[in-house]
């Protein structure tokens, strides 16, 4: 589980903030932290209309920029291997 | 909002003006139509992905009509789409002509699972069938397509390639190192002399005589345990002795914003069969 903070628009946030609702959630355990401000999650039981006036129902997580995700989470994960590698003693040639 | 080329009609814009953005399969022909004026893309589109473009109309302001909707009309290969706008002010208007799903949902980049989410794709494979998928692992996992001891199992192994693997230890392996959360081309396929496995265009084969089947799963594998994926898929269609029998594709329902895959063969949404739920990607638009 992890804790994420609302906006008004749904996006998530890391840190509390004004205006913004704390959520507790799964949903984001595989979900690296950097790459969670890039999604929008809408609790069951709420709703959030965009700016055509279409309407998300919760339970609903949107990746709103998969590229910048994808991004983030390759340099984590790169990082994380790195360290890894550090730990073994391997050095790069 | 200007920046594109390629206008529809040749015209030149004034900030009077309305833009239509039309959203449809790559080399489509466009046409926008109200009354006796007709307009068509005359073979100008702007890519916006790798399988959809854009398509700009102007509407000049003595065209805005509050009243009587513009139809726009998409044709290309996979047939002809149809709907209506109104245009009745100088702003911004997109209009997605998707094939890919009916107008109660929505279409979107991918639904992504982490483990926990599956989809029972409710059929059996015959002797002789295919899965072409758009498909990726987001950790190298199993049971990206689960059909059962007996016929197998596509999965990211643990050194980063995507397989086809048999309980019998029969195993088609790809060549390319796989890069997580990069949706690619995957097909499997199945007949009477064996099996193969293409993956972005690289085919392996392996001759094996087995004619087993068992019910398909998206993301799950029933094997001697039960296996789950971690990864992301945008369609996928099934092929039954030639004949499609599964054309399914990533979405959610407006009413309830439940996500899941259309099939467009069946009309028929398939909904997540496990627990959680599905995080789906950017709408399609």
């Amino acid at each position: 589980m992890k804790i994420v903070y609302l906006d008004s628009e749904y996006m998530c946030h890391l840190e509390d903030g004004d205006g913004r609702t704390e959520a507790e959630t799964d949903v984001f355990d595989d979900i690296v932290d950097e790459a969670i401000p890039y999604y929008r999650y809408i609790p069951i039981g709420h709703e959030w209309t965009d700016e055509y006036g279409r309407v998300r129902h919760g339970i609903f997580v949107q990746a709103t920029n998969s590229n910048a995700i994808d991004k983030v989470t390759q340099a984590v994960l790169i990082a994380e291997m790195q360290t890894a590698l550090s730990i073994l003693g391997v050095t790069e040639e | 909002m200007l920046g594109f080329t390629n206008v529809g009609g040749g015209e030149s814009f004034k900030p009077t003006d309305a833009i239509l953005k039309v959203i449809a399969p790559a080399h489509s022909l466009v046409t926008i139509s109200k009354g006796s004026v007709s307009k068509s893309n005359n073979g100008h589109e702007n890519e916006h992905d790798t399988s959809l473009y854009d398509y700009y109309f102007i509407i000049h302001q003595s065209q805005f009509d509050a009243i009587n909707p513009w139809t726009v009309t998409a044709i290309n290969g996979s047939g002809i789409s149809s709907t209506t706008v109104i245009v009745d002010a100088p702003d911004d208007y997109d209009i997605a002509l998707n094939p890919r799903v009916p107008s109660e949902y929505v279409a979107v980049e991918y639904l992504q699972a982490s483990g926990s989410q599956w989809i029972d794709v409710d059929i059996a494979p015959a002797v002789s069938f295919s899965a072409e998928l758009k498909i990726c692992t987001t950790s190298n996992s199993e049971g990206m397509l689960g059909i059962g001891t007996r016929v197998g199992e596509l999965y990211a192994n643990s050194s980063s390639k995507y397989a086809w693997w048999i309980a019998d230890g029969s195993t088609l392996i790809a060549t390319k190192t796989i890069v997580q959360g990069k949706l690619i081309d995957i097909i499997v396929t199945r007949d009477s002399s064996g099996y193969s496995l293409t993956v972005e265009n690289e085919t392996k084969t392996m001759s094996k005589t087995v004619s087993a089947s068992a019910s398909m799963n998206i993301f799950r594998y029933v094997g001697g345990s039960t296996y789950y994926t971690k990864g992301r898929i945008e369609h996928a269609k099934i092929y039954n002795d030639g004949l499609l029998v599964r054309d399914m594709w990533a979405c959610y329902r407006k009413s309830d914003s439940v996500a899941g895959m259309w099939d467009k063969v069946n009309n028929r949404f398939f909904t997540n069969n496990g627990s959680g739920t599905f995080v789906v990607g950017g709408d399609i638009i």
